[in-house]
């Protein structure tokens, strides 16, 4: 094995300097990112407000044959300050004779302009607009945006006929250029001086320089979000919404849906705290890199990929737990409910009775698997045993189903009018039960029946491994001394057991903390989220509640619990110490 | 009852002694086997239901499910069933194949090379296994949307591989802390390079802990449901979990068609279970026995 790269640890005031420059760097990204963000938040506003005159403009194209189109037009291009104008572009039809009349403009400013000429303004709406047309079908999409070269935003609905499934007209509206603009870049020269000071202060606290590192540029990219918005700025030229039409609504959700601010918030407090965790370590790895990239090149691509698509969704999904539905900052707000309040408002259920309830399940569980894992494994492991081979692959059937058909078979066995396990009873003269009913002890004992059913087997198998590696010297040796079967158990079976065994448990807790499949597929948390653990919970409200921001809080929490029984539980056991050999 | 190891001396037990762990270890099989055993029954039920009855054997054996759910077309005349058994197959297979040559490289430099950073990336790939999936499916929804990969077998394997990378890379690196360090090092003496002595020696002699982890990839692959509800809004572009579910859905309850279908699906994934059963043991538990 390579030697260890010998580097000096940097001297403080190196980064201190180090902090500031980062930091100036992120302050550039936030300024850029606060710039698209704004833009993009200008373009959904904008949208939405054009297809609501769009969609008056259809109204006053509709009116056409009554004579009043033309006041209806003016009115909306009156009440519009940023329309440049409103159009119609009517299918000319066909006559009585079959004879194709051809596109026929309804309105549009300058009056002169033919319908060929008005469409093409933009490239994608001419063309879905013109087939529109032709083929008299309504469009895939229910309405066609088009940035034109000059700036102008260009929006046409296509209106349907009376029958409700042709095309009639395609109106619409064009408006005009708003300017955008962004915080101005001093914010980075503040943020960097937040850096320098902040990392010099820290200095003198009684913490590990990489906690205060952290701390501050994570500090000072907060504060410079906070601030970015606050800052003087034209802001967006709003137009009014009409509202009423559900297109209209449907823009503005989907408007809401793609806000971009998580995501930025999340990237950067990301790189911020990956920045400040890193800051004597990236040294090291780039002297490493340079003398020897080799074992960068074995692990590059696996960390690449999961820095894609594992961990930068975690910090956007942290970043969503900050953010409410509308792309508003509410801090710590979404943790304040998830702890203080009830989730459902249907229900009484609040976390921490889901939280004790996730913690009894698990332990429950784990106990079993354990239990049934090893007394089987011991059994099995008997000298002289006959059709071992055979039992063993009859009793890890379990972890071959998949956990879904498992949770889905025994919701089945649980079934009140059907299930094998009524029948059972009424053979024995018992009533049926309504397992999956209005009693949370028989929704848990059907979740933890299915659940133990699927676990122990893996915990058995772990086992059988750990009692195969243990010398049969060392029993010998205490047959010798004369110890008894439980003393042998006690003192030989178990210690060697040991390492083997934690990181399956902590593996296991792990697993059995997050058994979304069986909650979900076999109680679904019934009745009144009573079964519910934690993970299930979190998907309800993100899910049924529609509440991405609470959920993406509650899964945070969730994971801090683990980390922390990780944590504690490895310092224990030292499971995880190959990480240091 | 704790005994010695198996491979030990010792006088075999007679009568009642040698058969009393088979009193317990023939009721402990026949709870193992019997929701397996009415899954059966329910999927040779016929499509009319099952009787509620504790027997796990239909009265009226037919194959009226099996037909059902296997001849099932759309309304463009499309196989869906084979459709559906094929993007699980391809989808399954690929993130298999993606996942284990990325969490092989990498086990092997965490288990070979010290370098800065190895610790923060092993620690980092543990902390992956407790974030929550839902926390990262809002954000894995975006992304997949905005590269235009949702209904797409491409963007199901890019995700699958990558959550698989974590655990696979852990198993690994635990087995190969175990091939002795002697090995590579008389073959650098012989002048082999290092991707030489990883092609030629490591991964040959580390097969049954590849088997084992590529099944678990395949399994996680091939059983995943809430990623691929979420991805995939095309009947056609279903994988096998997806559309079982959906026999059992909120409106429509199939339970024969589930049945038939679970046997179908379950069948190729036990069938791989089996065939690396044996390396189970070593192939997980090598590192953590090491101690």
């Amino acid at each position: 094995m390579p030697p260890k790269v010998p580097l000096a640890p940097p001297p403080p005031w190196s980064r201190m300097v180090s902090a500031g420059v980062l930091c100036a760097l992120l302050g550039l990204a936030l300024v850029f990112g606060q710039a698209a963000l704004r833009s993009q938040q200008q373009t959904s506003a904008r949208r939405v407000g054009a297809l609501a005159v769009a969609d008056a403009a259809v109204a006053a194209a509709a009116e056409v044959d009554s004579g009043k189109s033309a006041k209806l037009f003016e009115s909306i291009e009156r009440e519009h300050q940023d329309i440049d104008y409103a159009f119609a572009v009517r299918e000319g039809g066909v006559d009585e004779f079959g004879i194709s009349r051809g596109s026929e403009v309804v309105h549009a400013k300058p009056p002169a302009v033919d319908a060929a000429r008005l469409l093409d303004h933009s490239k994608r709406v001419s063309t879905d607009g013109h087939r529109a047309l032709e083929i008299k079908q309504p469009l895939a999409v229910q309405h066609l945006f088009g940035e034109m070269a000059d700036g102008r935003l260009l929006v046409a609905v296509p209106v349907k006929d009376s029958s409700g499934n042709g095309v009639s007209a395609v109106a619409g509206a064009v408006l005009r250029k708003t300017t955008e603009d962004s915080p101005p870049l001093w914010i980075v020269a503040v943020l960097a001086g937040l850096a320098v000071l902040l990392a010099g202060v820290g200095r003198k606290l009684p913490l590990a320089p990489r906690v205060v590192d952290t701390a501050s540029i994570c500090a000072v990219v907060l504060v410079g979000w906070l601030l970015a918005p606050a800052l003087p700025s034209a802001g967006p030229a709003g137009v009014a919404v009409l509202g009423g039409s559900r297109m209209v609504a449907h823009a503005a959700v989907e408007a809401g849906g793609g806000n971009a601010g998580p995501w930025l918030l999340g990237l950067l407090l990301l790189a911020a705290g990956a920045i400040g965790w890193l800051l004597d370590d990236s040294a090291r790895v780039f002297a490493a890199l340079r003398k020897d990239p080799v074992p960068y090149f074995y692990v590059g691509p696996a960390i690449l990929a999961t820095g894609l698509l594992i961990f930068v969704p975690f910090a956007v999904g942290v970043g969503l737990s900050f953010v409410d539905g509308e792309g508003h900052f509410v801090g710590i707000d979404h943790y304040i409910e998830v702890l203080t309040s009830v989730v459902d408002p249907n229900s009484s259920t609040h976390f921490f009775r889901t939280l004790a309830l996730t913690t009894l399940w698990t332990a429950i569980n784990v106990g079993f698997h354990v239990g049934f894992g090893l007394g089987l494994a011991l059994v099995l492991n008997r000298p002289h045993l006959r059709a071992r081979a055979f039992y063993r692959l009859l009793l890890i059937v379990p972890w071959a189903v998949p956990s879904y058909i498992t949770a889905l078979t025994w919701k089945w066995l649980f079934n009140t009018q059907f299930g094998p396990i009524n029948a059972m009873l009424a053979a024995l003269g018992h009533d049926r039960i309504d397992w999956l009913g209005n009693s949370p002890l028989s929704n848990f004992g059907a979740n933890l029946a299915t659940n133990v059913w699927l676990g122990f087997p893996f915990m058995m198998v772990i086992s059988l491994g750990a009692l195969q590696s243990i010398p049969s010297e060392l029993y010998e040796a205490a047959d010798i001394d004369g110890a008894t079967t439980w003393q042998k158990f006690k003192h030989v079976t178990l210690p060697l057991l040991k390492p083997a065994l934690f990181p399956a448990i902590i593996l296991g807790t792990i697993w059995t903390f997050n058994a979304f499949n069986v909650i979900y597929l076999v109680s679904g948390g019934g009745p009144d989220h009573k079964t519910d653990i934690l993970i299930t919970e979190a998907y309800y409200t993100f899910t049924v509640l529609r509440r991405t921001g609470l959920a993406a809080a509650y899964s945070v929490l969730i994971f801090a619990i683990l980390l922390l029984y990780t944590l504690i539980t490895n310092r224990k056991t030292r499971a995880t110490e190959s990480v240091s050999t | 009852m704790a005994g010695s190891g198996h491979g030990s001396s010792g006088v075999a037990p007679t009568g009642w002694q040698a058969m009393l762990p088979h009193f317990l270890l023939i009721p402990v099989s026949v709870i193992t086997l019997y929701p397996v055993l009415y899954v059966i029954k329910l999927a040779l039920s016929g499509t009319s239901g099952a009787t509620a009855s504790a027997w796990p054997w239909p009265d009226h054996p037919s194959l009226d499910a099996f037909a059902k759910v296997a001849l099932r077309t759309d309304a463009h005349g499309t196989w869906l069933f084979g459709r559906q058994l094929l993007n699980s197959l391809i989808v399954s297979g690929a993130t298999t194949v993606l996942g284990i040559v990325l969490a092989c490289t990498a086990a092997y430099a965490f288990a070979r090379f010290e370098f800065p950073g190895r610790r923060a990336g092993l620690l980092g790939f543990l902390a992956t296994q407790m974030f929550p999936g839902i926390l990262t499916l809002i954000p894995l929804y975006v992304l997949i949307q905005k590269l235009g990969l949702l209904d797409s077998m491409l963007g199901l394997i890019l995700v699958y591989s990558t959550t698989a990378i974590p655990f696979c890379t852990w198993t690994l690196k635990g087995y190969f802390d175990t091939l002795p360090k002697e090995i590579e090092e008389s073959a650098i003496i012989d002048g082999a390079t290092r991707l030489q002595i990883f092609v030629r020696i490591i991964l040959p002699l580390s097969a049954p802990a590849i088997a084992v982890t590529a099944l678990f990839s395949f399994m996680a692959a091939w059983n995943e449901f809430v990623l691929a509800y979420t991805f995939l809004s095309q009947e056609a572009a279903y994988t096998l979990p997806v559309q079982i579910r959906n026999y059992v859905g909120d409106k429509d309850v199939q339970w024969s068609l589930f049945a038939a279908s679970s046997l179908i699906a379950a069948v190729p994934v036990m069938a791989l279970f089996y065939a690396v059963e044996k390396h189970l043991v070593g192939g997980l538990t090598a590192g953590g026995v090491k101690g």
